[in-house]
């Protein structure tokens, strides 16, 4: 049952990335940099999964690849959003990211435990973006079919999926604690969250020559 | 039990925020549809103006070419006649009707600038420009024009006072020019929350789709502007029984002013 679960968390990270690879002509930049973020995850999943397995630990490699998760997503809304575009925001925002991960594990969480923090900010901020992309949405200037738009797509999956794992990520030392021999629980609803978050992902790709990655008409 | 309880309250406070995200992008989702309304009336207020600009430039040139060139011509051979006359008698008639003739020139000019110039429409409105081009209509004795206003009020916006102003003159303009008719009959029903236009006369009438087919401009423009409106505009016409033309909107926010008289009647 474990291992079934398991290939099926890795049979839907690996959906929308091998869609968006299918797309990748027709996609633009931040779409190709949301398919390498999908591709990452997929990976990150496999390593995770074998780690687990091998030397029944895998939060290292969660908490790592989080720093570049979190740079990825950056990256996205830095050329996804207009103003960040402008003054590369995003990509200070990435660094940023990065560098905020390694503090985190040198002095405050160690890479073996559950980087609460981190995941908080990543979370945050991630809505924090997610709310400037729909303000810029709202403000830009003629005609917006908002629901032909790729990216409102990609962000609302992006944001749903951040503010559903918000309070699990944050107090997940502390729920673990009270939860005790049932914390598989808090898992396996982090997993549905990822797993709803992907097959959305996926209609977005195979949909995504009907959307209109511009907010044209 | 005790931990089913515990997840049961991360998972309820985690779908209770998202429940609330989503509210907040719904809320940005409707308020972009408004938006893309108006954005959208813009637009076709915008095309409605090319559209306009361009029979402008056509009915400048039409009008310089049918009157005020030709006018322009035979007042310039008069004074050259005049000169070259010696005949004083002969000299003084022929500067009378130099005189005579620039007064049309002016005429024509006078009428070709207040009927295209927008400003100057929206300056004095939509029931003082119809009473003045009724005026001038029926100086040419050829046509007998009755105006009937009824109600009150006076619209908000002069942008869309003129796009009426446009389809009032558009509907005359083509019973002038192709319906032979004797009579026109024009009414404004103007109320708070409606305005209504009609242009009925008794002409020889069209079949309706048969004129709808050939892409004449002058309908689609009186559709296009009544679109641009919200506005409905039906025309009931056939072979030999006239046309009536019945323009309605209500995005016309009228405001109240007296009562409207209606002299012209």
């Amino acid at each position: 049952m474990y291992y079934a679960g398991i290939v099926f968390v890795l049979l839907f990270s690996l959906l929308p990335f091998g869609i968006s690879l299918l797309r990748w002509k027709t996609l633009d930049l931040p779409s190709r940099i949301f398919s390498v973020l999908l591709g990452f995850v997929f990976a990150v999943e496999c390593v995770a999964t074998f780690s687990a397995i091998r030397y029944q630990n895998n939060l290292a490699i969660y908490n790592v690849s989080g720093w570049l998760q979190m740079a990825l997503i950056c990256l996205y809304f830095n050329f996804s959003i207009y103003c960040f575009r402008k003054i590369h925001l995003g990509i200070y925002l990435a660094v940023a990211s990065i560098i905020l991960g390694i503090v985190n594990a040198l002095y405050f969480e160690p890479l073996g435990k559950t980087n609460t923090f981190y995941l908080t900010y990543q979370a945050v901020l991630v809505l924090l973006l997610g709310i400037l992309l729909y303000t810029e949405l709202l403000l830009k200037e003629g005609y917006v079919n908002t629901y032909r738009s790729v990216h409102f797509w990609l962000v609302l999956i992006l944001v749903l999926f951040n503010s559903l794992t918000l309070v699990n990520f944050s107090l997940y030392d502390f729920l673990a604690d009270l939860l005790s021999g049932s914390v598989y629980l808090l898992a396996v609803y982090i997993w549905i969250c990822g797993v709803l978050a992907n097959l959305g992902f996926t209609l977005v790709f195979i949909f995504y020559n009907r959307l209109n990655p511009t907010y044209g008409k | 039990m005790e931990s089913k309880g515990i997840l049961a309250l991360a998972v309820g406070l985690s779908i209770l925020f998202t429940a609330f995200v989503m509210m907040a992008i719904g809320i940005v989702v409707a308020a972009r549809k408004r938006l893309n309304n108006y954005y959208l009336e813009r637009e076709q207020l915008l095309a409605a103006n090319l559209e306009e600009g361009e029979r402008t430039m056509s009915q400048i040139a039409k009008e310089v070419h049918d009157n005020i060139g030709q006018l322009t011509y035979l007042l310039n051979m008069t004074i050259q006649r005049a000169r070259k006359v010696t005949n004083e008698v002969e000299r003084e008639q022929l500067l009378f009707s130099a005189g005579q003739l620039s007064e049309k020139v002016l005429f024509y000019t006078h009428n070709i600038s207040n009927s295209l110039n927008s400003e100057y429409i929206k300056r004095h409105g939509l029931y003082f420009k119809i009473q003045e081009d009724i005026e001038h209509i029926r100086n040419s004795g050829e046509i007998e024009v009755n105006l009937d206003i009824t109600g009150s009020g006076k619209p908000a916006d002069p942008n869309k006072e003129l796009v009426v102003y446009r389809i009032a003159q558009e509907a005359v303009h083509n019973i002038l020019k192709h319906a032979s008719a004797k009579r026109i009959d024009i009414s404004l029903h103007v109320s708070l929350v409606e305005f209504t236009l009609i242009i009925r006369d008794n002409g020889k009438g069209f079949e309706l789709n048969e004129a709808l087919a050939l892409e004449r401009n002058g309908l689609k423009n009186m559709m296009s502007r009544a679109n641009s409106l919200k506005g409905e505009l039906q025309i009931i016409t056939h072979m030999g029984e006239g046309c009536e033309i019945l323009f309605n909107t209500r995005e016309l926010n009228i405001q109240p002013t007296k009562k409207l008289k209606s002299p012209m009647t």
